[in-house]
């Protein structure tokens, strides 16, 4: 009797169907699921819903006649973009910047957190801390206020000084090489708080023994932060490193407009601005679908390279996003 | 327990209700016409307007009873009220309007007008939005290429039979000009937008004459650009120990002198030359003779600092052009007629002396006129269009309300306010009663006697001199000297099809910004200018579609106009 118990524990009853299971699970949790309510509304009508209406990159879309009533033609708006002769270079402009977004912008907040972390005042630490988040609130119109103001030929301090040094006067704004370096500097500035307050978070849960057991072993600062602290935040770098391989297309369209000028067009003109010029800016009838299609084209092309470097990291590290 | 469930239960309730707060049309509201039922039949489908009410004979020049109001002799209707979506910055002055209040209580026509964006093309992109929704006021202000698509589609009234039936002065318009109706009417016969008539207006050369004088130059003896050229030498010589000087100052596009070398846009049954799509009145022709010449002049600006090469770069706002020009940075500029008034308002703030002039036009080698651009008399980014969904009553309304701007009495309103008040009668014709620099100075929400801002508002004729005539001495003077044929090249109005417009949108978007940058980079030096690279130049743009630009331009113009 006692071993037929000791089996029916070893072998667990069936599975029962999900729809049951679901029920069950329901009956017993029906609050908490009442507290989901909203968010899944949220979800499905502001987020999933509007998903739908890209169908209008397979449309001529008029805006009287809805989705529902414009005219089905299929892959013609994706055809053109592929016959756009103009696309190749938008899209170099548009890798290139993303890539040095990603080279140079995402390590940033990684070394600067792991710095950050070294001070020992706390209310230095935390000074610094929501200083460098200060400007992740500046709006994008108003930061390049600022970078036109520093780097003016005629008035601008950054000239100031390159003049007072001997050097000649350089017209950042109007020198096409010089367009990517100075997207790139204001990327950092504005978004580096808010990536160092992640990684500052995830430092504050690493167990303090390791520090301490490593003061034991003699550990320099440099061996604590390369061998302790960065590994304990390798979780959380993996995952921002995902996201902003997903937003690898998204270049910042406001500062763009902003910092674009007949002058850096070279460099500057990204698959952004040009939707938004056909799309938008047209004195005949706007173009909704083609800045769809581009758009949807952008968005399948960001999902598989998150899918290929989700499952890469999960290849060579213990951590993945999904 | 028991309460804190239903405390959670409700809670959840009330947040899923809340995340839906704002959905929802609401589609009723919208109409404010005198009669809110709404006409679901599209004009395209079925419009009858014939059976609405008796004829407009019959009607006679009934004026509206507004209580302590002037009779509206040239109004046809009966009053009423409607709504109309348009641009906040328009409504803002209508609301300081006299003359506009005026013809409200004279016509017995209330208009409720709501606000969209500040800007004139998220207006446009709004109005889109709200023709998707179903809530589009009675009646709005939208591109021309908006109202023959959805008008055609059903979202607008075709005005052609509620002009015959009720608008008398416009149809008598329509009548006398041809160009005009054919202009509004759609390839299906259809009339869904009037469009806004403006003034044929361009850039006047404007001066420090303070500045001329004591550089020691007469304005009398530029004639030429190689003239012009000189005067920014001696100037640039003068002012040697300002900081930052450079006597040429300008905003936005730099590339807009092509007028002067004979390198601006052009298009006739014959031919099509350069940008002339979205670009009437600021398009150039770089296979134009004098395009080389244009650059390489460019460049003599550049490399001796005759002119800004912030300006030049594209990296010089308004405001940093405004002030460079008040504060002596700057001696020329070639930029909208009104601005030269402008500058003096506030210049004698910073420098006594401050005295901004206009310049005449410049003239080729052989003393002829080097014509300026001038953009299109219509405006097809302006069409007044009339919802489908307001009832046929205030369609009416509207129409009746818009004719009485195409009355004589309505125009002289609208032109010169009310007599004795605003403006007199004289032997030499009307003259304003009213100050431009007083009204003008009155501040924002105070009623004014403005005969500027109409022209973005209110559809209707354009009196050129009731136009021009309103503005600081110096401005209505030049206006009236140089806006004329012998000085002008007119934009002319083309109808582009979807097809047409779709596809040159398309080439512009990136054929504009490379020629554009292409100048752009041999004015600064960055591209050796001499006649291979220039060719090379040519040839890359045409290879971008600069040719197949200019042959869509020319068929949409044969379409416009016949062979």
């Amino acid at each position: 009797m006692a071993g037929k118990k000791i089996l029916a524990a070893h072998n667990p009853q069936p599975k029962r169907p999900l729809v049951e299971r679901i029920k069950k699970d329901l009956k017993k949790n029906y609050l908490l699921y009442l507290l989901l309510l909203p968010g899944i509304f949220i979800l499905i009508c502001f987020k999933l819903g509007p998903v739908g209406a890209m169908v209008i990159a397979f449309q001529k879309f008029s805006a009287f006649k809805g989705i529902s009533g414009s005219e089905w033609v299929g892959l013609d708006q994706f055809v053109k973009i592929c016959q756009d002769p103009y696309m190749l270079k938008l899209v170099k402009n548009t890798v290139i910047l993303a890539v040095l977004s990603i080279v140079v912008v995402f390590p940033f907040p990684i070394i600067f957190s792991l710095f950050l972390n070294e001070i020992r005042i706390k209310k230095i630490r935390h000074t610094v801390q929501s200083l460098s988040f200060l400007p992740y609130f500046i709006s994008s119109a108003v930061m390049v206020s600022i970078l036109y103001t520093l780097v003016s030929p005629s008035y601008g301090m950054v000239n100031k000084i390159i003049e007072f040094f001997g050097g000649e006067s350089i017209f950042f704004m109007a020198e096409p090489g010089w367009f990517r370096p100075l997207y790139i500097i204001l990327q950092i500035w504005q978004t580096f708080g808010y990536s160092t307050v992640i990684y500052i978070a995830a430092m504050m849960a690493i167990d303090t023994e390791q520090y301490e057991a490593a003061d034991m072993d003699g550990a320099s600062r440099w061996q604590k932060m390369w061998y302790i602290t960065l590994p304990s935040i390798s979780s959380s770098v993996v995952v921002m490193l995902i996201i902003s391989i997903g937003n690898i297309f998204s270049v910042d369209l406001d500062r763009i407009l902003l910092m674009y000028n007949s002058s850096v067009y070279e460099t500057a003109d990204v698959i952004q601005t040009y939707v938004y010029r056909i799309a938008f800016q047209s004195t005949g009838f706007p173009d909704y679908s083609y800045g769809t299609a581009v758009n949807m084209l952008k968005s399948i092309i960001a999902f598989v390279l998150v899918i290929v470097a989700n499952k890469l990291v999960s290849r060579y590290s213990e951590t993945r996003l999904f | 327990m028991k309460r804190r469930k239903i405390l959670s239960i409700f809670l959840a309730l009330a947040m899923t209700m809340a995340s839906l707060t704002g959905c929802g049309s609401g589609s009723e509201d919208t109409g404010s016409g005198n009669d809110t039922g709404t006409a679901q039949n599209t004009p395209a489908e079925e419009t009858n307007v014939a059976d609405v009410s008796e004829d407009v004979e019959e009607e006679g020049e009934t004026s509206a009873s507004a209580e302590g109001s002037e009779v509206a002799d040239g109004y046809v209707g009966e009053g009423g009220s409607y709504s109309m979506y348009l641009r906040a910055t328009f409504i803002d002055w209508i609301n300081d309007l006299e003359w506009y209040k005026e013809a409200e209580k004279r016509t017995g026509v209330t208009v409720e007008y709501q606000k969209g964006s500040d800007s004139e093309e998220d207006v446009y992109s709004e109005i889109d939005q709200l023709v998707l929704s179903g809530t589009l006021t009675d009646c709005t202000m939208c591109r021309q290429a908006q109202a023959n698509v959805y008008g055609a589609q059903g979202a607008f009234y075709d005005l052609k039979p509620l002009i015959e039936q009720y608008a008398p002065h416009i149809q008598a318009y329509l009548d006398s000009n041809p160009d005009y109706t054919s202009l509004v009417t759609n390839s299906d016969g259809s009339i869904y937008g009037l469009l806004v008539e403006d003034a044929l207006k361009s850039s006047f050369i404007f001066y420090r004459q303070d500045h001329f004088d004591k550089a020691g130059i007469d304005v009398t003896s530029v004639k030429t650009i190689e003239d012009f050229t000189d005067a920014l030498r001696k100037l640039k010589e003068y002012y040697s120990d300002v900081p930052n000087y450079y006597p040429l100052q300008g905003r936005e596009a730099v590339i807009r002198f092509q007028s002067f070398f004979n390198a601006a846009n052009s298009i006739s049954a014959e031919a099509s030359h350069g940008f002339y799509f979205n670009n009437v009145d600021v398009g150039y022709d770089i296979h134009a003779d004098g395009a080389y010449n244009m650059v390489e002049t460019m460049k003599t600006w550049y490399d001796e600092g005759l002119i800004n090469p912030e300006w030049v770069a594209g990296a010089f706002s308004e405001g940093d052009w405004e002030a460079a020009m008040w504060e002596g940075r700057g001696s020329v500029s070639f930029d909208f007629y009104t601005r030269p008034a402008a500058f003096n308002l506030e210049g004698k703030n910073y420098d006594p002396d401050y005295n901004m002039a206009v310049m005449d036009y410049l003239v080729d080698g052989n003393g002829n006129p080097l014509k300026v651009q001038t953009p299109p008399k219509y405006n097809q980014r302006r069409a007044t269009v009339i919802n489908a969904q307001a009832s046929e009553e205030t369609a009416k309304t509207i129409i009746q309300y818009i004719d009485y701007f195409y009355s004589e009495e309505g125009q002289t309103l609208a032109n010169w306010g009310v007599e004795d008040v605003s403006y007199e009668k004289t032997a030499d014709g009307n003259k304003y009663l009213i100050s431009y620099d007083d009204e003008l100075a009155k501040p924002d929400g105070e009623m004014e006697w403005s005969f500027l801002s109409d022209r973005y508002t209110v559809c209707k004729p354009m009196d050129s001199t009731a136009f021009f005539s309103f503005n600081a001495d110096m401005v209505r003077d030049a206006a009236l000297k140089l806006f004329t044929d012998d000085y002008l090249q007119y934009g002319v109005n083309i109808i582009y099809t979807d097809e047409q417009s779709e596809e040159l949108t398309s080439i512009i978007a990136s054929l504009k910004e490379s020629c554009d940058a292409g100048i752009i980079s041999f004015i600064m030096g960055r591209t050796e200018l001499n006649e291979e690279n220039w060719q090379a130049f040519l040839d890359e743009m045409d290879a971008a579609g600069y040719t197949r630009m200019e042959e869509i331009q020319l068929e949409a113009y044969k379409n416009t106009y016949g062979n």
